[in-house]
């Protein structure tokens, strides 16, 4: 068993040693970056719910601050409201996010 | 790079098609690769076509990418099977299976100079696959397994062939 721990060592150091002077290329990300597929263009489908998760979250926080007349401390004393707060927010970002994520 | 960082790149990479956070994965990842890729195929100019063929592959399928191992294990596994595919279309290896089951001697009169890429070639292309990720990756025995698609014990076995071919090649120059 030390036998063979002795050959990796050395393996190791000698492996570690000759491919670290390996080859370089500053170049290869930006010639990856080319060579990547384009960006598939958002269809007018994506668009429409787009515009319509917007609108529908303009009028949620509207109806939410109307009947908590707003957020004030006694709104974030309660954790409930805060909750739910926090989920429309959530529920905010992921509708942006998913209409921009890809097909 | 933490798993965590991976993790949130390729989300954003998915999520957002967002090309900055894959540049930095393949800044990350393309030097590791390269030079495995280098001691697989001894030609640093088809290393470097595989290594970008090898991201190119890994963009489109980052969406099965399911975050339970690391990414660049993942990456190697595409690395290795594009170098596979490669080879096959290619019929470019000669196969060296007989010259390592038969012992040393073959090995004889080998140059002591000689670098590692021309030791290599006395490897099949199994072992060598096992010997860069055991002892330039520091990969361990399962993950290794894992990228070559080979139960453990033929990893072992693989390990300790290349492991004695290459002792001698270093103790008779």
């Amino acid at each position: 068993m030390k036998h063979n721990d002795n050959t990796d060592t050395r393996l190791r150091d000698l492996f570690k040693s000759d491919l670290a002077a390996g080859p370089r290329d500053p170049d290869f990300t930006r010639k990856v970056m080319n060579r990547l597929p384009d960006r598939k263009p958002i269809g007018w489908i994506r668009k429409l719910m787009t515009v319509v998760y917007i609108i529908a979250a303009i009028i949620a926080t509207t109806l939410f601050v109307y009947i908590t007349k707003g957020i004030n401390a006694e709104t974030l004393r309660d954790p409930m409201m805060l909750l739910t707060y926090f989920g429309m927010l959530a529920t905010f970002f992921t509708t942006i996010a998913l209409s921009r994520s890809r097909a | 790079m933490t798993r965590l960082e991976e993790i949130s790149l390729v989300a954003r990479c998915v999520g957002f098609d967002d090309r900055r956070a894959f540049a930095r994965l393949v800044d990350e990842y393309h030097q590791p690769l390269l030079r495995f890729l280098t001691g697989m195929c001894g030609d640093e100019i088809l290393a470097a076509d595989l290594a970008q063929e090898t991201f190119i592959k890994a963009w489109r399928g980052l969406k099965s990418w399911m975050g339970s191992g690391r990414f660049s294990t993942w990456l190697f596994a595409i690395g290795l099977n594009e170098f596979r595919s490669h080879t096959r279309s290619s019929h470019t290896e000669i196969s060296t299976d007989e010259i390592t089951e038969a012992g040393a001697e073959p090995l004889r009169g080998i140059d002591a100079r000689m670098d590692l890429n021309a030791a290599l070639r006395y490897l099949s292309e199994t072992q060598r696959a096992v010997v860069l990720l055991f002892y330039y990756r520091d990969l361990p025995i399962k993950k290794i397994a894992s990228i070559t698609n080979m139960p453990e014990n033929t990893v072992k076995s693989h390990l300790q062939r290349a492991r004695t071919v290459l002792k001698q090649i270093l103790q008779h120059p």
